[in-house]
């Protein structure tokens, strides 16, 4: 049962968006971060909407899908936009009743920082939807890479990175015999109170836990034996292809932000 | 005949432990034999192993490879390309997240240029029969699949030696056949010298030599006919028979006139057809 676990949220499907390189996607992720920032009008909202749009639609990743991944913080959205109605005093005074008062200002100022919630949510889900984790891994060790010369050990934390995907399935299968066996002597993992549910884990965890840590030395042993040595003269298998469409999305980006700036008031 | 590995008076101490692992221990290994060092859990053979391609070095003595010693440090890489090591546990020496990316590993670390890289794997790939697997994951494998995997790792690194420390020892049957089948054409076809450490009596039939560990020392070194005649010195080292030699000794118990101990089931069963 736990291997249907799906290991981030990655879609599988062949869109551009899929297509692209890690590094690209990586860097327009984090500048689309800061550029959602500079819209503080309809018209620079309505831009930003539409460029998301259109790389959803690019991305081939149904909007159904994109909605389960948005769910969780939906509530978050209308709790802040809420504060924003309630608590912003500015403009004309839409409704009063009693102590309450809503401004019109404060309307507008609570549906502009959802939207920034959402554009924002849903372009970085975009990134790990579109991406494979030891893709993301890779474009990042090599964005990163630089940071090397003030001795950050990127290539160590890559390779961490990438162990631990690879054992996930592993380690998740090891869990479900470890269940199994405590199952068959009586532990009950499904029902009772939290907490004696949550006390039921302890016998699953230690086990886990132990042979984790010897999986970790004989792990270390056989890469060692294959001669492995940090990161220094090491060469790669997987390589990173900057194509076209990586140019045009970074230049297609910074106009964006050129427009976002002109219309911004 | 050419030594490909010889180690010279070596004793080895575990950290914080009373008693040396191994005691004075000399062993050559020829080019392109088959070795099987066979001895009970804590006889020191693992240890042994470890000792072949430098993960651990010897308090006394030495270890060389060819011309390379593995106290060394110079030496070290070129020792460790040389003398693959399979391991015990399947999952636990499989670092890439693919079959492809696991194979690429060691090469990687090696610098060995991305080009050259490819042409290796899908050719190491072939030798081990996992060329319909290269883009599967680990989990994906059995345990058989994934000790070729492992040896197709080593075998992309042009090795001269292949160390297979209780490699089957996990497996089920069908596996064990898989793995022992792909390393003995290793050995045959392509000379490949091939060191099997193992308790299994059985697998070191097979073998050109064997070598018998006991308590840390070499208890005997032979060819296999002659090491399975000293039936005494084998249960003193804590190593269960071979099934065809308890059964002729059995049945010698019970009179029927054979006149030694049969290592194979063949041979048991042509000494026996020819009984009057």
């Amino acid at each position: 049962m736990l291997q249907n676990v799906i290991i981030g949220q990655y879609y599988p499907a062949s869109s551009p968006l899929h297509r692209m390189d890690s590094r690209s996607k990586l860097i327009a992720a984090f500048f689309y971060l800061f550029i959602v920032f500079l819209a503080n009008n309809w018209i620079t909202y309505g831009l930003l909407i539409a460029f998301t749009a259109v790389t959803i639609s690019a991305s081939k990743v149904p909007v159904r899908y994109l909605y389960k991944g948005l769910k969780p913080i939906l509530i978050l959205v209308v709790f802040t936009m809420l504060l924003h109605v309630f608590l912003t005093k500015e403009g004309d005074v839409l409704y009063k009743a009693g102590w309450l008062e809503i401004y019109e200002g404060g309307v507008i100022q609570g549906i502009f920082i959802a939207m920034r919630l959402l554009l924002l949510v849903l372009m970085t889900s975009l990134l790990t939807l579109t991406t494979t984790p030891i893709d993301i891994t890779d474009g990042l060790e090599h964005l990163l890479g630089p940071l090397k010369k003030w001795k950050l050990p990127v290539h160590e934390f890559a390779l961490m990175m990438s162990i631990s995907l690879r054992f996930i399935p592993t380690l998740l299968q090891e869990t479900e015999k470890i269940m199994k066996a405590q199952m068959a002597r009586g532990a009950d993992f499904t029902s009772g109170p939290i907490k004696e549910r949550a006390k039921a884990f302890v016998p699953l965890l230690v086990p886990l836990f132990i042979s984790s840590f010897k999986r970790a030395e004989e792990l270390a042993l056989a890469m060692e034996a294959r001669g492995y040595r940090g990161g220094e003269g090491r060469t790669r298998l997987r390589a990173l292809e900057w194509h076209n469409r990586d140019t045009f999305a970074i230049v297609l980006l910074i106009l964006l932000t050129l427009s976002l700036f002109l219309l911004r008031s | 005949m050419e030594n490909i590995i010889s180690v010279k008076d070596v004793t080895f101490f575990y950290p914080g432990e009373e008693t040396a692992t191994l005691k004075n221990v000399s062993l050559d290994v020829y080019k392109g034999e088959w070795l099987s060092i066979v001895g009970h859990n804590g006889s020191g053979k693992s240890t042994l192993a470890k000792l072949l391609n430098g993960l651990l070095l010897p308090h006394e003595g030495t270890v060389n490879v060819s011309d390379y010693v593995t106290s060394r440090e110079d030496d070290i890489w070129e020792i460790r390309r040389q003398v693959g090591m399979v391991f015990q546990n399947p999952d636990n020496q499989f670092v890439g997240t693919s079959v492809k990316d696991d194979i690429a590993f060691g090469l990687e670390n090696f610098g060995v240029p991305r080009d050259e890289m490819i042409k290796r794997i899908n050719e190491s790939v072939q030798r081990v029969g996992m060329e319909a697997f290269l883009d599967q994951e680990p989990h994906q494998l059995s345990g058989g699949q994934k000790q070729r995997v492992a040896i197709a790792g080593i075998l992309a690194q042009k090795p001269s030696v292949i160390v297979l420390d209780e490699a089957t020892s996990m497996l089920d049957p069908i596996g064990r056949i898989e793995v022992m089948e792909t390393v003995r054409e290793l050995n045959q076809n392509e000379g490949i010298t091939v060191i099997s450490i193992t308790h299994d009596l059985e697998e070191a039939l097979s073998a050109d030599r064997v070598v018998v560990m006991k308590m840390g020392e070499k208890a005997a070194e032979g060819v296999p006919d002659a090491i399975f005649q000293q039936r005494d010195l084998l249960k003193s080292a804590g190593l269960d028979l071979p099934f065809s030699l308890k059964l002729s000794e059995a049945l010698r118990r019970q009179g029927v006139e054979l006149d030694r101990g049969y290592l194979t089931q063949e041979e048991l069963v042509d000494a026996l057809w020819k009984l009057a």
